[in-house]
């Protein structure tokens, strides 16, 4: 059961064609929070994590050759990392002349390779690809397994009291948890197949 | 974690990682006093909050540490303890802070003062990164310096930063910087478990820490790192804030750029590009030291630095040099300095000795008082020689016209003075006669200047100890002096001494090290006559001033000059040529303001040219230096005067006699009577060259005699330059067929062999002269196996076609002649 309606490269494809407001709705829907919030981690303040995420939206969208997506070529996870460090370098370091351009540029790929800064990305993107999965869990399970997984799952509270809160049995709570989880698994698993 | 692939098919992973995105989100936990909390900034460390306390309503920033990291109960004990220290900082330019504590759920939190501003790269880059206009030069020294203070202020109350890059600073929007997070990197370090290099860039930000990052950091010697840490680290920040760049690659992997920490010196910026002349250069070197005893000493070192610097004053980094103080000097009393210019450059030197000294205090707080205290003594010291040198130039009489009358006047002044003005202190009273001694020097007036070199020597000996910084640079300039040890291999043993204790303070590469190399060196083949160990030092310093200073560094310089003349002695023209060529390459394409090397570099390189008899070529060089130094120092100089005599030497050999006759004027007319130093031999000396040319013998003959008595005078009867002068006086006699007194004078010189070795060739070329003086009377036998001695050394040394062994060679053609006839005739 395949819940996406468009994968990220014919969003890209969209993107980068003519003006399309839905696809750039999609985008923002999909990748906001992802590039909001590395950029966050990243020591940005948050108004410019607003811009970043507008900067990388217009470098997908221009015809820029050098960030054109070929999926031949490497992961989608890792070509949105450049492209994202480097609109986060053109926000830190502004009024660049051309010779600090070439100095972003060195930045970008010495962050790209940087540990702290991949951890930082692999932490985003996985938050990212769980929201992904969380949402379709919400349309695909009911209300109140998805509020026990919440409350015993996720936040700690105990089952007892999670079955009081919810008028659940201890065993509802115990399968719902466990059949979330596995189809979150599978969920996570599709995407990530699918970014390539 | 992290890294594992394939995270999501382990739903335990998953199920942590949903709890620990929930947990973020949930933001801030609720700390007790304060309201208003927005987050504002997410950093390796933890994230910093923005929040009202509502004791004050005043704005704080409130920064709360990564979880995870402070598990025991002892760790979180000394992060409160570590806080307490850091709330007692109260400066204007570091971030005040106010509480401290532990979150509901057991993260630690501090409060701090809340700073309206950017980080300080973003400030810079924000004002433009290649603005050189002066006022932005100014306001960054400015800032800088009030940064240095900050931590210098942190120093001396026992708390090290360790962690100072420009995400630790602001800078608000009046301009003002603000440190933040003293000591707190220790935690991090704690948490981090070895292999610090990788864990530093882990707990640190966006690139890491590990740029700015000292040698002992990123080498792990946590026992090793106190305030000379942050010295470093500000080494690199004022380097980036000065030229917009790192001061090497820290674009690699982390190795890479470990390795350049450890290893790479920052590069000298292009000059036209950055502000880091070459002042704030040798700043940030100084800073940058890889071994911290080589740094200054605490961040107050710097600020004083910054201040001479932007004072106009001589920096305490930079080795001094005549011309560097006077540059300085001038720079600031542009109207006062044309008329006694050359007095003060002598005197302001040596006035700002080296200041690096080793302090081995191992508590921090002690480190930098003791710094403190010693820069007030330094300080004092400046001051009451600044007064003298005040009163002294003050009593001068502008009237007087010569500048030798003015500055002979003001060093025989300033000499007497001394004795009486600061006759209990002996500090002072050794800084001065130091100084005044080499101005003497510097002026010629070796004479003079001995007495108060060697008594500056002694008592700097007998209250500062052999290896005081001081002591070594008495030692150092008293090796000019061949008398000034007891035998050669005293003097040697001198300078090694030198070079041994800087090279352990300062380390190989420092330019004061390198310089005591090179006056060893000196030393071996000017008095040891040890030609191949002086050539095998020359090269390696050599080498390594090229390496770490720079081609066009003074001391790069001066090795390869002191090296083309080892070459030079050796008779080795080629390799000496080779080498002159190259070191006037050097000053021709880099400044050269003062055109000291420049001269240097021409004038050896037509000595070499005339050495081998390629005049011609030798005298366009001559005449470039000889036009610098009339206009730079006058007629009357003895470099100016020494030059002359080069030229004329040059002219007589290309015949043109008369040319040589006109400058051999201009010379001798310039040599006031009763004058009687090493230069001024030049003058009477290049007369009787031209009149001996010119067959004038007579005339030659008695200036030859007066040169030999001034030698005598001013050398002692068996040094070199006397023997020169016999020589050449014997050489007259020979011209006049006086065959046996000739023969007697050379034989007088022949027996201080040892002094004669100041070339390869000297002694072979006056024993050829002996042995043909001995066959020209009469005396075959004795001369045979002398004259082909001589010619076998002459050839192996200069090479057959040299004019000195042709002529060797002619003598013993005549000599085989001669004695054919002669056996002839008794046959």
């Amino acid at each position: 059961m395949i819940a996406q309606t468009s994968t990220h490269t014919t969003l890209l494809t969209r993107l980068s064609g003519k003006q399309d407001d839905k696809a750039w709705a999609d985008f923002c829907d999909r990748y906001g929070d992802l590039i909001r919030g590395f950029a966050r981690r990243q020591g940005l303040q948050s108004v410019d994590c607003d811009d970043v995420l507008q900067d990388v939206l217009v470098k997908l969208t221009r015809s820029m050759p050098a960030f054109r997506y070929d999926p031949a070529k490497g992961k989608f996870r890792s070509y949105l990392k450049t492209v994202v460090l480097r609109c986060i370098f053109d926000i830190s370091f502004q009024n660049h002349d051309e010779r600090s351009v070439e100095d972003i540029e060195k930045q970008v790929v010495a962050a790209s390779r940087d540990e702290s800064v991949e951890s930082a990305w692999e932490v985003e993107w996985r938050r990212h690809h769980l929201k992904r999965a969380m949402q379709i869990i919400e349309s695909e399970f009911n209300q109140r397994d998805v509020a026990s997984f919440e409350s015993y799952g996720i936040n700690g509270v105990d089952v007892d009291t999670t079955a009081r809160t919810l008028s659940m049995s201890r065993d509802q709570i115990y399968q719902a948890k466990s059949r979330i989880l596995k189809r979150i698994c599978e969920l996570v698993s599709d995407q990530v197949h699918e970014e390539g | 974690m992290l890294h594992s692939s394939r995270w999501y098919n382990d739903p335990s992973s998953v199920l942590e990682e949903l709890r620990m995105e929930r947990r973020e989100r949930a933001g801030c936990p609720a700390i007790d006093g304060y309201i208003d909390v927005e987050e504002l900034y997410r950093g390796g460390q933890g994230i910093v909050y923005a929040a009202t306390q509502k004791s004050t309503r005043r704005r704080v920033a409130i920064k709360v540490l990564r979880e995870g990291m402070y598990a025991s109960a002892s760790a979180r004990y000394r992060f409160e303890r570590e806080i307490e220290l850091i709330a007692g900082l109260r400066h204007p330019n570091i971030v005040s802070v106010y509480d401290s504590g532990v979150t509901v759920d057991g993260r630690l939190f501090y409060v701090m003062e809340f700073v309206e501003g950017k980080r300080l790269d973003h400030y810079l880059q924000s004002h433009g990164a290649d603005s050189v206009s002066p006022s932005s030069k100014q306001h960054r020294l400015r800032l800088f310096s009030s940064i240095c203070a900050a931590v210098n202020y942190a120093h001396q109350k026992g708390v090290i930063h360790r962690d100072l890059k420009p995400g630790n600073i602001l800078v608000d929007a009046s301009g003002e910087s603000r440190v933040l997070d003293f000591g707190l990197a220790k935690f991090a370090d704690q948490a981090a478990s070895v292999e610090q290099a990788g864990q530093m860039s882990i707990t640190g930000q966006f690139m890491g820490s590990l740029p700015w990052a000292s040698p002992e950091q990123v080498k792990g010697e946590h026992g090793n790192i106190d305030v000379r840490t942050d010295v470093y680290s500000l080494g690199v920040i004022f380097y980036q804030m000065m030229t917009g760049r790192f001061p090497y690659a820290v674009d690699g992997n982390i190795r890479d750029v470990t390795h350049s920490i450890l290893h790479t010196d920052p590069p000298k910026p292009a000059r036209s590009k950055a502000l880091l002349d070459d002042d704030l250069f040798m700043i940030v070197r100084s800073c940058m030291a890889k071994e911290p005893e080589r740094r200054y000493q605490s961040a107050g070192d710097i600020v004083r630095e910054i201040d001479r610097y932007m004072a106009g004053e001589p920096i305490l980094a930079r080795p001094p040099s005549a011309i560097y103080q006077f540059s300085k000097f001038a720079r600031r009393h542009r109207a006062f300095v044309a008329g006694v210019a050359i007095s003060i450059i002598l005197l302001m030197l040596g006035v700002y000795g080296t200041t690096y000294g080793l302090i081995k205090a191992r508590d921090q707080r002690d480190r930098a008082l003791k710094a403190e205290k010693r820069a007030s003594a330094e300080r004092d010291r400046a001051i009451a020689i600044n007064e003298f040198l005040n009163d002294m130039l003050s009593s001068v009489d502008p009237r007087k016209s010569g500048y030798r009358v003015t500055v002979a006047e003001l060093l025989d002044q300033a000499a007497r003075d001394v004795e009486s003005q600061f006759a209990d202190e002996p500090g002072i009273r050794s800084s001065l006669r130091h100084t005044i001694g080499e101005a003497y020097i510097n002026l010629g007036l070796y004479d003079a200047a001995e007495p108060l070199i060697r008594a500056a020597l002694d008592s700097r000996r007998r209250h500062l100890g052999d290896s005081h910084p001081d002591t070594l640079a008495s030692i150092e300039i008293a090796s000019i002096f061949p008398s000034f040890a007891d035998d050669p291999d005293e003097a040697e043993a001198m300078l090694r001494h030198v070079v041994q204790v800087r090279r352990q303070s300062l380390g190989d590469d420092h330019p004061l090290t390198l310089r005591a190399m090179i006056r060893l060196a000196g030393v071996q083949y000017a008095i040891q006559f040890r030609f191949a160990d002086a050539e095998a030092l020359l090269r390696k310093t050599c080498d390594t001033a090229r390496k770490s200073l720079g081609e066009d560094h003074p001391e790069t310089l001066r090795a390869m000059n002191q090296l083309a003349r080892v070459l030079h002695f050796q008779g080795r023209l080629a390799a000496a040529e080779e080498q002159m060529r190259a070191m006037l390459k050097v000053c021709r394409r880099n400044p050269d303001p003062e055109y000291r090397w420049t001269l240097a570099a021409l004038i050896d390189l037509a000595g070499v040219l005339h050495t081998w008899g390629r005049d011609s070529e030798a005298e366009p060089y001559l005449r470039e230096a000889l036009e610098a130094q009339r206009n730079v120092f006058g007629d009357s100089h003895p470099n100016t005067l020494m030059t002359m005599h080069c030229l004329i030497e040059s002219l007589l050999r290309l015949n043109r006699i008369e040319e040589a006759e006109r400058w051999s004027l201009i010379a001798a007319g310039k040599i006031a009577d009763g004058d009687l130093n090493i230069a001024e031999l030049s003058p009477p000396r290049g007369l009787a060259l031209v009149r001996q040319a010119q067959g004038r013998l007579d005339e030659a003959e008695m200036l030859y005699r007066r040169v030999v008595e001034l030698a005598r005078h001013v050398y002692g009867p068996s040094n070199t330059a006397t023997l020169r002068a016999m020589h050449h006086l014997a050489v007259n006699w020979m011209q006049q067929r006086r065959w046996r007194e000739a023969a007697s004078l050379l034989s007088d010189v022949l027996k201080s062999e040892r002094n004669l070795l100041e070339t390869a060739w000297l002694r072979w070329e006056i024993q050829a002269d002996y042995g043909y003086c001995l066959a020209k009377n009469g005396e075959f036998s004795t001369a045979e196996p002398i004259l082909a001695e001589a010619y076998n050394e002459l050839a192996r040394i200069l090479g057959v076609d040299h004019p000195k062994t042709q002529k060797s060679a002619r003598y013993n053609d005549e000599l085989v002649l001669v004695s054919d006839l002669d056996t002839l005739r008794s046959d």
